[in-house]
């Protein structure tokens, strides 16, 4: 007898699940499984194979000791660049989407839609500019070199000019106004303590921005122990004896990184940001579209 | 209401096309709003605007068109012709066109699925999705360089199924706007996935009820209904991904660097060019030139986009 | 009293006198020196900035324990490998911004062979001309300079010399050639593939289809398609016999080269190293790749065996290089002199060059081999003959391949290997080889011309 057509197309619709489901999470699953195992073990075991928690320790110390704790280092970079460069980008996002959506000024529909193109400009093929800029006004080389490209987060505006503009509701502006409110009034105490989910989303997009862009941090660092965790990566694949050939000809006293070293390493490196993913994507959905909830 | 909802009625989209940017008119605030508070508010967002923003794209246009000094490189017109010029932008081109359609279908198609299913499955199913999404740039190529080794991937036998005895033979260069292609499908697609997950969810539910007692069943109400609902969604992850796409950098230079520069060179992508003729030959005037090509490019497929999606209505 | 006191003193030995002045003066003498160098140590509180590569880690612990009172920073960075490009865009960056002493390099330890030729020339100038400060005889004892000289200065000095050899698996090639010698001519070689082709499947003569095979095959041969003959101005012939006959000859034997790379997870798993029979390789691939255990899954050392390479298709006696490294001294320093120091002390010391648990290659200053080759013995078969080879071959390093603003690796890489490892011939590559270089060279400024 035939599979009934509803339960046949249900079948089909798992399937096609589970195959990216297998798509999605499987280089995860083999990423943190990877470090419990030696480079040997690693090409010849089964992916899916564990390997043993003492290499894990094993590991993980070679890798974070690595040429002076670099990683660590790198990871204070990110950090910093990251946070403050977050910090900066909600500082002037939250005020100026408001500012967008629930004031009144001059050039206010010509902001919008200025920041509707810059958004979807390639912010990559302006960094040489941007580079030839931050030396010629002398911050190239410093920290505001990242920081403040970092907070320039136009999308992060129009988030918040969507959001104030769809959870606020204009009588209850109009009221405080007639009421006698300053406009700093108003932003602090109406919009702002509904702002709490704008905040969390432009934060978390910002961040992972942040944290992830490569070419900025690429031109924009003088120094090798400035490098954010990015352009760290980089650097230990050049010490991983498996990408770079050169590292055969070491001296036999010489430590040398192996594939399950550089493994851990990447896993270090997404670590900060998996955990806010993990904490985020509730908070993303909800964030995301309390406007289109409100009519 | 400014948000590309999923249901607006029919009748004010039309009443939206109105206007050059569709812009309705609105009620004016009361009187007595000030009207220089507003530049208060928008005043650290404005000076970073102008900073990094404005003036290095008026810099970069400077740059392309000014004739460049005595062995500064070739002049705006002359860098169309570098004999590396075409096929990066060939090669941008491809994985783009690999990407953005395979990202459209697959999201589209696995965000419907998955909507049918009950919310504590689908749950379980977006998060392992949208995992990949921490993973970025160098991260996600040292991944994939185990996942493209048939010696080493747990995808083999699907390498092994297409041919692949070695790693060589995977990255063949035909292969690579597939390859950054799929790369980014798998960091991206799971990010998108929740969003229209959410867009779909403010569907009221009598719609989808009363087709339902019409007799539609569930395919027949994820494209006749749900999809065109979220319409404005996916044109607005086309219009992001697409501005994203053009700027492709780190994977392509990773991949490079860790494969021995086999089937990929250092200038494989137009952004690469630009970075490799400044640093290898100080000819900044090319790379601002490839810079405002790629800048040009980006924003006219992204306004023609927005101009045919009506996404952005400004208010 | 007075009288006997001074007595006493006249009868004090001459040489006692004569002991006494040479010891005050030696003391004086040392405490000078020992005054010296203190001062100089103090005296240069900026640091001399070294960028060093994983690879040189046992370097830098070596130098800190001979020179204790040193004042450098040891900056690790990737080594520009596989000309990553690091080197370049750091330089042109600060050439932009600014060269900041104790901050940008003095001292760069270099994987990318070409680069003092791309660093050393316009639009560049950043290497210093180290003939002020290294002594002509350390200089002329450093072998592989011909990718350091350049326009008749020296930017740099060579770490270790990569000569080609042709390695032999002794065990296979006595089971599959009895009786016969590993060959001397390419013809011999093609020809030994064609037999193992035929009696023996899956066995190989050579790995093709690397970034580095114009290095192991053209370069051995003279062909003339990367020699730089005046400034700006490349010799660039791929349709010369000199690169056609080898090419041919390889093709006729494409069958018995592996494409598998070594160090790649394929070389590995396939236990390739185990199933070669011979290979064009330079002198540190002895030790690096033919190890067993499991890192490598050779077949051991000892039945490994360094022979002289075919002599060229033309008949000279050259070979080709695979690697060596490059140190240099930037010339924005502002401390050439310790810079040079340095670099001469890692080029030339024995403590360094000729202890193979710091370095695994044959050292590029000649009078630190001898040490280094013995520490061979034990390790490869046929031992004093293949350590005679390696020493010869060092010497044989053909000096018509120039360090140009372009990596012929690279090039090769991107645009011809690919074909290869679908099944292309090299005969086919050469054209886009030689086309790819013009480019390359063109786009740089340069001049290219097919005959000199």
């Amino acid at each position: 007898m035939a599979i009934p057509r509803r339960y046949f197309f249900r079948l089909v619709v798992l399937a096609i699940l589970l195959v990216f489901t297998a798509f999605f999470f499987v280089p995860i699953v083999w990423l943190f499984l990877a470090p419990t195992k030696t480079d040997g073990q690693l090409l010849t075991h089964s992916p899916f194979a564990f390997g043993s928690f003492g290499t894990v320790a094993h590991t993980f110390h070679k890798i974070v000791t690595y040429n002076g704790h670099s990683l660590l280092i790198w990871l204070k970079n990110s950090a910093i660049y990251s946070f403050g460069g977050t910090a900066l980008a909600i500082l002037a996002a939250i005020p100026a989407g408001y500012g967008l959506a629930l004031t009144q000024f001059i050039g206010r529909r010509a902001l919008l839609a200025i920041t509707l193109v810059v958004m979807i400009m390639p912010a990559t093929a302006l960094v040489l500019p941007l580079f030839l800029e931050m030396d010629k006004i002398g911050l190239y080389g410093t920290i505001w070199a990242l920081i403040l490209p970092f907070g320039f987060f136009p999308f992060g505006v129009y988030l918040a000019y969507i959001y104030f503009s769809s959870t606020i509701p204009k009588d209850l502006l109009a009221a405080a106004r007639i009421d006698g409110a300053g406009e700093w009034r108003v932003f602090r105490y109406i919009a702002l303590p509904l702002a709490r989910p704008i905040v969390a989303l432009v934060g978390f997009f910002a961040l992972v921005a942040s944290w992830n862009n490569f070419f900025l941090p690429f031109v924009m660092t003088y120094d090798n122990s400035k490098y954010p965790l990015q352009i760290g990566l980089q650097q230990l694949i050049g010490s991983t004896a498996s990408f770079n050939p050169a590292n055969y000809s070491a001296g036999s006293s010489v430590v040398v990184l192996h594939r399950p070293d550089l493994a851990m390493a990447v896993i270090i490196a997404i670590a900060p940001v998996l955990i806010v993913f993990l904490f985020a994507q509730r908070a993303l959905v909800s964030g995301m579209l309390a406007g289109a909830t409100k009519e | 209401m400014t948000l590309p909802s999923a249901t607006a009625a029919p009748g004010e989209r039309a009443r939206a096309r109105r206007g050059s940017r569709g812009e309705r008119t609105r009620e004016r605030p009361p009187a007595g709003t000030s009207r220089t508070a507003g530049y208060f508010f928008v005043a650290l967002y404005v000076g970073l605007l102008l900073l990094l923003g404005i003036v290095p794209v008026v810099y970069a246009i400077y740059l392309a068109l000014s004739p460049p000094a005595a062995n500064g490189g070739p002049d705006f017109i002359s860098t169309f012709s570098d004999y590396r010029f075409v096929p990066a932008f060939e090669h941008v081109v491809e994985f783009m066109a690999f990407w953005l359609v395979s990202q459209t279908v697959l999201v589209v198609a696995l965000v419907l699925m998955l909507h049918n299913l009950t919310s504590r499955v689908g749950a379980v199913y977006r998060f392992l999705f949208y995992i990949p999404g921490a993973l970025a740039g160098a991260a996600s190529v040292i991944v994939w360089l185990f996942m493209l080794d048939p010696s080493a991937s747990p995808f083999a036998f699907v390498l092994h199924w297409f041919g692949y005895a070695q790693f060589n033979n995977t990255i063949a260069p035909a292969n690579l706007p597939v390859i950054f292609a799929i790369m980014a499908f798998w960091t991206g697609a799971g990010g998108w996935i929740v969003v229209m997950y959410g867009a779909l969810n403010n569907i009221p539910h009598e719609l989808l009820e009363s087709a339902q007692m019409d007799g539609a069943n569930a395919f027949h109400t994820a494209l006749r209904i749900k999809l065109p609902l979220i319409r404005k969604w996916v044109v607005y992850m086309l219009v992001l991904s697409f501005a994203g796409g053009t700027q492709l950098f780190v994977e392509p230079a990773v991949l490079g660097t860790a494969s021995l520069g086999v089937g990929i060179s250092k200038f494989w992508s137009p952004n690469q060019l630009a970075w490799f003729v400044a640093s290898q030959y100080s000819y900044y005037n090319q790379a601002a030139a490839i810079s405002v090509d790629l800048l040009v490019f980006g924003l006219v497929v992204a306004a023609v986009l927005v101009w045919r999606g009506r996404l952005f209505e400004v208010e | 009293m007075k009288s006997s006191i001074s007595r006493k003193f006249r009868a004090l030995p001459l040489g006692a006198c004569v002991a006494i002045v040479a010891v005050v003066a030696a003391g004086a003498a040392t405490g000078s020196a020992a005054g010296a160098s203190a001062a100089s140590a103090k005296a240069s509180s900026t640091p001399l900035v070294v960028w060093y590569d994983a690879a040189r880690a046992a370097y830098v612990k070596v130098y800190k324990a001979t020179h204790p009172h040193a004042n450098v920073k040891w900056v690790l960075y990737s080594g520009d490998n596989n000309g990553d490009g690091t080197l370049q865009s750091k330089f042109s960056l600060y050439n932009r911004v600014g060269w900041k002493a104790g901050v940008s390099p003095d001292v760069v330890f270099d994987e990318e062979n070409y680069e003092a030729g791309w660093l050393g020339l316009p639009p560049f100038n950043d290497l210093l001309d180290l003939t002020p400060y290294i002594s002509k005889s350390v200089l002329n004892n450093i072998e592989g300079m011909s990718l350091c000289t350049i326009n008749g200065k020296v930017l740099c000095t060579r770490n270790d010399n990569a000569a080609n050899v042709l390695w032999v698996n002794t065990d296979l090639f006595a089971k599959f050639f009895p009786g016969q010698q590993p060959p001397t001519t390419w013809d011999q070689y093609a020809a030994d593939g064609q037999s193992l082709i035929k009696n023996h499947p899956g066995y190989y003569i050579g790995e093709f289809g690397q970034p580095w095979d114009a290095e192991t095959y053209l370069w051995g041969n003279e062909c003339p398609i990367n020699q730089a003959i005046g400034l700006q101005k490349l010799l660039s012939n791929p349709a010369s016999p000199n690169c056609t006959k080898i090419a041919s000859l390889i093709d006729s034997a494409l069958g018995a080269f592996t494409h598998d790379g070594p160090f790649t997870t394929a070389w590995v798993s396939n236990k390739t190293a185990q199933h070669m029979v011979m290979d064009v390789g330079a002198i540190w691939q002895g030790t690096a790749i033919y190890p067993s255990g499991s890192g490598s899954n050779g077949p051991g050392t000892n039945v490994m065996a360094a022979y002289p390479t075919p002599a060229a298709t033309n008949g000279a006696h050259v070979t080709g290089a695979i690697g060596g490294g490059l140190w240099m001294v930037t010339s924005h320093t502002t401390q050439p002199k310790a810079a040079a120091a340095l670099v001469a002390y890692m080029t030339t010391s024995p403590k360094i060059q000729s202890d193979p648990t710091v370095t695994q290659g044959l050292p590029a200053y000649k009078p630190d081999q001898d040490k280094w080759l013995s520490s061979l013995n034990g390790v490869f078969a046929n031992p004093t003959e293949t350590i005679a080879t390696i020493k010869q071959a060092a010497s044989q390093i053909w000096g018509g391949w120039s360090a140009v603003p372009w990596s012929v690796e690279s090039i090769f890489g991107n645009t011809v290997t690919p074909g290869l490892v679908a099944g292309g011939t090299f005969t086919s590559a050469l054209a886009t080889l030689g086309g790819n270089i013009k480019s390359a060279a063109q786009s740089a400024g340069w001049q290219v011309v097919s005959n000199k």
